[in-house]
Order: structure tokens, then sequence, then C-alpha cells
């Protein structure tokens, strides 16, 4: 047995120890008319809130509505004190006869899930328990209306009585009911809005409790006016109402708890036929939605790869937090293994047994619907991939065009120019001719030293010709600081790879003179589990932002394009080392 | 060499540039025996004329990939008495180094743009006939550029990292001496010092020199 079990037993006996006390008082008491019927009406009230609220604890026991609801029941019971006829016993109960009044208005305030929500609520409830103690003084101060006397002609006397005064008397009293009503009015008004903030399913667990709450608030705000005014005929019909209601309140809650036992059960049921009928994208979530009667459900999938939350499209999503108070969030597991989750509204997790059977249920069509948000995304990202390799492709045509214009172009202009003007001097001036021929000469070196440059920069022959480690290797040969060429591959590999490779060092190396302010750097092409692993190190300063510039954007692209991945790895102050994968 | 002509054979798929090259080795007193367009025209030809120098493209037909190169390999082993001098668009050491190194005899590695100093190129061409070596400066640069982990080419003076490259380039010490306006003897001194440094085995025949320094260069990395 737990301590809670046992603390909950031990409440329950104390309902009972405290039910006979009550009993024992009635039945001794000579001032009550009926105490057959007011032991029986008592004690079914005071134990039905008792009991339905130790289930409720038990049930959850985080949630401090079960507690609340016990304690309607126990200071119910402490009416029966009114029955004594020790005069000073019955001053007493005639002062915490309405207190479970206020608990009850408490436990309303703080429904669902047994909290308070705004500091001025618990401020509200101080002063309608303190109300709730002081509204009987003045009847007991200045004496008791005629219509108290009437109906208890043999109470006891008041042990606070001052002396008999009926102006006084009545001017309290009416003060206190206006004062109660406004209580009344005020809470009525906080749970009106409650329910026009809820939920669909917040409103759906909400409303039994609620309404017979609110009904009951509107029965005994009447009785106050009533009682005020001194309609005494309406008061008493009023009483048997109110009693009717209030007794109704833990039966409405229990029968509440068990149809929602029934209907998971059933929805669970009728969810796990639902899943094996047809599959089809879309609507597990509707579903899903169905079985928890949340249509604002919505279902994340878990890609391993990327380590992030897609939706069924594939884009996307974050997760609400732990301790978002609109959100919850139910992790839907297959074989142990994270598959998504359940995004709902947070008045599902008062139900916790529901949420993981749903999850449970519908583990493996999250899985199918997790492949194929998984291919989405893969889709969506290639989709991207391929419009920045076009967009790539039109701008390293630019820039080719713009260094042509800018570079060999110009420079042939100018050698044509100088050779037209030697052609013109050759004759008279055979001497100037001959030194605009060598500056032509010169100018025309420089031309075929840029063709040179870029066309090395597209694609350099010695890649197709003698592979990757002959090309590395001239790669390094030309590099400003020293490169280390650590393991190369001895045979060739495809052509796309080497290409690729071959331009992830090239890019990698320009950043680490751009960048890494490095003494050296290695390079590593080897072959691992079927992958060529290109890897380039060097001994700077680190830091390196993955989002640098348009290279490695592209020299991701273009490496995803061949179905392998870059990892940048690049502490502050150890270096960085690039690291690419590409399937062979 | 004696004063007949030395002989020629040109390959490269450009019509024009065969053209052009010819007329210049011509003018420059040169006998082109025959010219071809892609290596296996060239091998034939060269086993018809016998040329003193087969002048190859190292981008031909029908791969455009490197086929003047494996053209240059197969005559410098079935005509051992005919120089090669391999013309390449680009600067790419491993080609040079590559076809210089089982021998520096009768090899020569040059840049294409090279052809249009006519000095340097016929230079080179006569150079290569004549039994010695012939590097394109850039190839040297490059080599002499390289970044090494200890690097002893720091120990040499400028003067003598200039007859290093002079040297790698298949120069004669008549001919780095005439480079650098100095007298032979200061060159030979520049040439020992460098041996020493490098802790190289001295070695008086042009074209052992230069592939000790050639293995040397590219052993450093």
């Amino acid at each position: 047995m737990t301590s809670l079990n046992r603390a909950l037993v031990a409440i329950a006996l104390a309902a009972v120890v405290a039910g006979g006390a009550a009993a024992a008082l009635i039945v001794s008491s000579d001032h009550t008319p009926h105490p057959g019927a007011g032991i029986a009406i008592g004690l079914l009230i005071a134990w039905s809130f008792v009991g339905t609220g130790l289930y409720a604890w038990w049930r959850r026991p985080a949630n401090r509505f079960g507690a609340l609801m016990a304690a309607v029941g126990f200071t119910y019971m402490l009416g029966s004190l009114t029955a004594s006829d020790d005069s000073v016993v019955f001053t007493i109960g005639v002062l915490l006869a309405s207190l479970y009044f206020v608990v009850f208005a408490h436990l309303l305030l703080a429904y669902p899930d047994g909290r308070l929500r705004r500091r001025w609520h618990a401020w509200l409830l101080a002063g309608g328990y303190a109300l709730s103690v002081v509204g009987p003084l003045p009847q007991l101060l200045w004496g008791f209306s005629e219509r108290m006397l009437e109906s208890c002609a043999d109470c006891p006397e008041s042990a606070l009585l001052i002396e008999r005064n009926d102006t006084l008397r009545d001017v309290f009293n009416a003060l206190m009911s206006a004062i109660g009503v406004a209580i009344v009015a005020v809470v009525l008004v906080i749970l009106i809005r409650h329910w026009r903030a809820a939920t669909a399913p917040q409103r759906r667990a909400m409303a039994p409790v609620l309404w017979s709450g609110v009904a009951m608030l509107v029965v005994l705000a009447t009785a106050l006016g009533t009682d005020a005014a001194g309609i005494s005929r309406l008061t008493d019909l009023l009483g048997w109402l109110s009693l009717l209601v209030f007794a109704s309140v833990p039966w409405v809650f229990l029968i509440g708890l068990v149809r929602s036992r029934v209907a998971r059960a059933g929805a669970v049921s009728e969810l796990l036929l639902r899943l094996g009928e047809a599959p089809g994208t879309g609507t597990l979530r509707c579903r899903l939605a169905d079985a928890l009667g949340d249509r604002s459900l919505q279902l994340a999938f878990w890609l391993d790869d990327k380590g992030r939350w897609v939706d069924s499209d594939g884009h996307a999503v974050e997760l609400p937090a732990e301790d978002d108070p609109a959100r919850g969030r139910t992790a839907v597991e297959l074989e142990g293994r994270r598959v998504g989750a359940i995004v709902h509204d947070r008045s599902l997790c008062e139900d916790p047994e529901l949420l993981g059977s749903v999850a449970a249920a519908a583990g493996l069509a999250m899985e199918n619907e997790r492949l194929q948000a998984q291919l989405r995304a893969r889709v969506e990202e290639l989709r991207a991939s391929r419009a920045r390799i076009v967009e790539a492709g039109t701008d390293e045509r630019r820039r080719l065009e713009r260094n042509l214009h800018d570079g060999a172009q110009q420079r042939l202009v100018a050698l044509s120019l100088t050779l037209r003007l030697a052609q013109a001097k050759v004759r008279k001036e055979p001497d100037k001719a001959d030194e605009l021929l060598g500056a032509a000469q010169q100018e025309l070196t420089l031309a075929l030293g840029e063709l040179r440059e870029l066309a090395r920069g597209i694609h350099p022959a010695i890649l197709s010709d003698r592979g990757l480690g002959a090309a590395l290797e001239a790669l390094a040969g030309r590099a400003p600081m020293r490169v280390d060429l650590a393991d190369l591959p001895s045979d060739r590999l495809p052509e796309p790879i080497e290409a690729a490779a071959y331009f992830v060092v090239a890019e990698a190396l320009t950043n680490v003179v751009k960048y890494a302010h490095a003494s050296q750097a290695t390079v590593s092409v080897t072959r691992l589990n079927g992958h060529a692993v290109v890897e380039v190190a060097d001994d700077g300063i680190g830091g390196a932002d993955p989002d640098r510039g348009s290279g490695l954007r592209g020299l991701v692209d273009r490496v995803s394009a061949l179905d392998g991945r870059m990892l940048l790895d690049s502490p502050a102050g150890s270096g960085t080392r690039l690291r690419a994968e590409i399937p062979v | 060499m004696n004063d007949s002509p030395v002989r020629v054979v040109i390959a490269d798929d450009s019509v024009l540039l065969r053209e052009g090259l010819s007329r210049l080795l011509e003018e420059s007193g040169f006998e082109v025996a025959g010219q071809a367009g892609d290596a296996e025209d060239l091998l034939r030809k060269v086993g018809a004329h016998h040329p003193d120098v087969a002048v190859v493209d190292v981008r031909m037909p029908p791969t455009h990939t490197d086929e003047g190169l494996r053209a240059a390999h197969r005559i410098r082993a079935e005509h051992p008495d005919t120089a090669v001098l391999v013309l390449s668009q680009y600067v790419e050491e491993a080609y040079a180094l590559e076809l210089l190194s089982e021998s520096t005899e009768r090899t020569g590695y040059l840049l294409k743009d090279r052809v249009a100093d006519v000095d340097t190129f016929t230079d080179a061409v006569r150079r290569v006939a004549g039994g010695g070596s012939a590097l394109d400066p850039e190839v040297v640069a490059l080599l002499l550029g390289r970044r090494r982990r200890e690097d002893p080419l720091e120990a040499l003076t400028a003067r003598e990292r200039e007859v290093l490259g002079l040297m790698a380039e298949g120069r004669s010490n008549a001919a780095i001496a005439e480079a650098l306006v100095v007298t032979e003897r200061a060159v030979e001194k520049h040439v020992t010092s460098i041996f020493s440094k490098l802790d190289l085995t001295p070695t008086v025949e042009d074209h052992r020199r230069v592939l000790a320094v050639l293995a040397y260069l590219r052993a450093g990395d």
C-alpha cells in the first residue's frame, strides 16, 4: 500500500467517524424536527462528496481537485453542530454552517485542474471564507429573526447574544447578504469566462460540474436576495432546490468520470479498428482527433537523420514546450524507438491513460506516416537544393562572363589596338613598331595566363586525366600554406564523386586561406563503409560559420546531390575540420 | 651538334598552331620532317622519319586528355634517339615530373605559351635534341614555391635559388652563367654550395644533375 493510499483510507475513516458523530449530535438534539431525514440527507451529501473526492484524488494524485471535493464533504458536516443543545457548540455550528459553500465555490473556480488561475481569485475566496463566518454574526449578536425563531423555536440561545436589537440585526443582515450576492455574482462571471475561454475538449470535461455548480450558485444568490427582501416562502422552496442541485454535484462528476473511461475505451478500440482499415495520408490526424475529441490535434514526426520534427508535409515544426499552458505533447514510440508526437490540447493531459492508449495504438500508423513525411521532407530539400544548384550555375556563368570580359577579352582588345599601331609604324618608325610588338607580346602572355587560370578553375584537366589524387597534389602544391596529403585513394572513383571531392577540398582550402589564419592544413580522402570520406583539417582559429558565404552552401548542395552529407566541426580556438561523406 | 639542321616532327590537333610552329621552326633553321594531328599519326611519322625531336601537344584526339603524353612515353621507349618536347596548355607539374622521372635525357616539358617566345622555345628544342632537358620555368617556380615541413630551400640564398631554378629547367652551367651575367666559375661555386646545403651528391653531367634536383624537389613534400 502506498503512502497515498494509506492517507486516503485514513481520510475515508475520518469521514465515517465524523459522519457518526454528526448523526449522534442530530439524534440527541432536542430542536431538530426530522432527525432521520436530516441524518440521511446530510450524510448522503457529505459522504458522496468525500467519496468522489477521494476517488478523484486517487486517480489523479497531482490534481488538487479531489482534495477540494473531499473538503466540501467535511465542511458540510460542520453544519450538524447546530443540532447541539449546548449553546456554545450551537453558536460555533451557526458560524461554520456556510463554510462548505465557499469551499464549493473554491472547487468551482479551481476546476478542472485544482489550481486557481489568478491571484485575485484567491483574494475573492478569502473574502468569501471570511464572510461565511462573519455572515451569521448579526443574528448571533442581536437575536434571531422572526422567521428563524419560527422554524427553530427550541434552538439554544446564542452564546454571543448582546441584546435583542431587530434594527441593527436587519441592517447588518441585509449588508451581509448584499456582499454575499456580490461575491457569488463575481464567481459566476469568472466561471462563465472560464467556459468561454475553454476549448472543445476542455468544455466537454468541464460541463457537468460547472453547470450544476452555476445552478447552485444562482439558486443561492436568489435565496440570499429573497432572504434580504423577506420573501420567506420562496426562500424555503429555493433552499430545498439548492440542496437537490448540490447533492447531485458529486454524482454528476462521478458519472462524467466513468463515462469518459467508457468513452475512452470505446474511442481507443474504434481507433484500433479504423487504423486497421485503409491506410491513407492525412486521415491519421483526423482519426486521432476523433478518438481524443480534440479537433486542434496535430501530428509531428521525428526525422532521426536530420534530428528534427516535421509535419506530414515534411516541413519543420516546433513542439510546444514542456510547460506550455495551452498545448501538450505526447510521444509516440514504436518498439522503443521515437517515431513522432501527438500535439494536443493541454486539458487532455488530465487523462494520461487515454493519451497513453491512443499513442500506443497509433505507433505503427505513425511510423508509416513518418516515412512518408521523411520522403516529403527529402523531396522538399531536393527541390530547394536543385533550385540553388541552378542558381549557383547561373551565378557561375555570370562570374565567368565577367572574368572573361574584364580579363582576357580586354587584353585582346588592347592587343588588337597595339598591333594596329605597330602596323602603322612598321615602315616609318621600325624601332617604335618593334617596341609596340614587344608590348603586344607581353599583353598576350598575360591574357593566356588568365585564360589558363580560368579554365583550371572551371575544371582542372588533371582531374579527368589522372584522377583525384594527382589533382589534389596539384592543388596542394599551389596552396600558399603547407598542405599535407594524409591519405589519397589509390584507384579512381566515379567522375562526379571525384569532381565533388576535388571542389570540396578546393573550397575548403580557399576558406582556410581566407579565414582560418592557419599555418598548415591536412587533406585526406579515404573509403569507409561504401563512402568516400573527404576531410580537410587546419590548425587555425576555428569558429567557422557553416552559413558563411555561398561557397560552402554550394558545396553542401553538390555533395547532397550525390546523396552525401557535409559536417563542419569548428570549435573556436582549435582549428576547423570539414568532412564530406559521399556514397560510392 | 653538326651543321645539318635539327629535324622535327610536330603533333598538334590544331592545324593553325601546327602551321605556325612549323613556320617558326623553319625560319629558325630547323627542318620540319612531318606534321601529325593525333597520337597515332605522330607515332607513325616518328617511325617513318626518325626525327631528332618530336614536339607534342598533351591534348589530342580522340579523348582530348593526355594522349600526347602517352605518345611521348612510347617515343622515348621505342625511339631512344628521338627527343621529345611536350607542350601543355596547363602548368601540370605532375605531367612534367612523370615525363622526366625516368630520365631527363632528350626530354622536355614546356607551357604552350612559350612558343611565342621564339628564342626560349628554339633553345629548348635544341637542348633536348642535343640530349639535354627542358622544364618550363613556371613548373620550376611551382616546385620551388611548395611549402615544406622543414624547408632546406630556405637555407639557400636568393642567388642560389635562381641557380637551382635554372638547373631544374635543364640549363647547363654556361647557359646559367650567361642568363645571370656571371662567370661559369661563379656558377660552379653556387652549384657546389646548393648541393651541400641540400645534402645531394654532386654530379657533373647536366641531365643527371637535373634528375637529382627534380627528385629532390618532388620528394620535398
